[in-house]
């Protein structure tokens, strides 16, 4: 058990070491070349990837994007989630929600997300009006976003 | 790497983030709407957008790993492995900037979306820098201090680090843009900061410049903004 903290602050100390390094080196570049130190990163940097940036992003999964971008933002039903989860995934749960938006009716959506709200380990509790609460604040926050 | 690879690496910081801290996974979030936003060709040019996201990514994965740490005590052990200089960036400005209201936030938007950068600004801080380190002083650069919080350069030799904004606006201009660079320092709580103008035309600018940048990174006295022309 000891050896196995060890190891994983051996790790931890490695990444850190490894990003701080990279800043330094980052930094002396730009020390030598300027702005063109970015050449030495990035091989394509006058190509068309400006230009493409958002792309992906309109063939791809546009309703996760937005349930992501609502969960970390500033919004009050937003922050109450976040609150809610605690220490649980955010991206797990965004993951979730989009499925469970995408295979439910909508009138299963409410128990969907209350579900979801109340964790697999934990039996849902119908008398929890703040939970059943929230997830109705975050269904209605949903419909109008997505 | 490609250039595509680095919208990679800001997404998955940003989901990184949004369990560790929500105000960064926010404002990589923003980094990555505006850059999408960005109409190519015009203004900026694309390595300064370049040079801007490496560093926001460096920096931001830095800024994750202490700040998953699990106590204090690991987070200062972190800390002391920097040099006063980088302890400076990210235990103080850094997260600064990640918390900032967006009001200051939106700054850096315009004035990159302004064109403010060039080429040759860029050569003279950098010719600033090298000689910096030449006299044994040392130095930071961000493209995050330049847009937001009006520093072109940390200084730091014998004493605390210090914000030196370089500037060659004429005397008339560089009144007014003194009274905003203090309000700007002001705002961030930056204790100590040098205002610098210059003349392209004197030949020794540069080394004139760095003279007083040395001198008053060890003398300056702290809640000092001073301006040197």
């Amino acid at each position: 058990m000891a050896n196995k903290r060890e190891t994983h602050c051996n790790n931890q100390v490695d990444t850190f070491a490894e990003a701080l390094a990279t800043a330094r080196q980052m930094q002396q570049n730009w020390l030598t070349y300027g702005v063109d130190f970015v050449n030495i990163y990035v091989e394509d940097v006058e190509g068309d990837w400006l230009e493409t940036w958002g792309h992906d992003e309109i063939l791809g999964n546009f309703q996760l994007d937005s349930i992501k971008e609502f969960l970390v933002s500033n919004d009050s039903v937003a922050v109450k989630v976040r609150e809610h989860l605690g220490e649980r995934s955010l991206f797990d749960f965004a993951v979730n929600l989009d499925e469970s938006w995408r295979i439910s009716q909508t009138n299963d959506r409410l128990s969907a997300v209350k579900n979801l709200l109340a964790g697999e380990e934990n039996s849902i509790d119908t008398d929890d009006i703040r939970l059943l609460d929230l997830a109705n604040t975050l269904v209605v926050k949903l419909a109008e976003i997505l | 790497m490609q250039a595509t690879e680095i919208k990679d690496k800001l997404k998955s910081l940003t989901l990184q983030a949004s369990s560790i801290d929500h105000n960064l996974a926010r404002r990589l979030d923003e980094i990555n709407r505006w850059v999408k936003n960005i109409k190519p060709g015009s203004l900026t040019g694309k390595p300064f957008v370049i040079a801007f996201l490496l560093e926001v990514i460096t920096d931001s994965t830095i800024w994750l790993i202490i700040k998953s740490l699990p106590s204090e005590e690991e987070r200062k052990a972190k800390f002391n492995l920097m040099t006063p200089i980088e302890r400076y960036w990210y235990g103080y400005l850094f997260p600064r900037w990640i918390n900032a209201s967006d009001s200051k936030f939106y700054i850096w938007k315009q004035k990159l979306m302004a064109g403010e950068f060039n080429q040759v600004d860029d050569d003279i801080i950098k010719s600033i820098a090298q000689d910096i380190v030449q006299r044994e002083g040392s130095f930071w650069q961000r493209y995050i201090a330049d847009l937001s919080m009006a520093t072109d350069l940390i200084v730091s030799r014998n004493n605390e680090p210090l914000c030196i904004q370089i500037t060659s606006v004429s005397e008339e201009l560089n009144h007014q843009k003194y009274e905003a660079w203090q309000n700007t320092l002001r705002s961030w709580e930056i204790e100590r900061g040098l205002f610098l103008s210059y003349n392209p035309k004197d030949a020794n600018f540069v080394n004139q410049l760095v003279n007083v940048a040395l001198y008053n990174s060890d003398y300056l006295s702290g809640g000092k903004y001073l301006k040197f022309s």
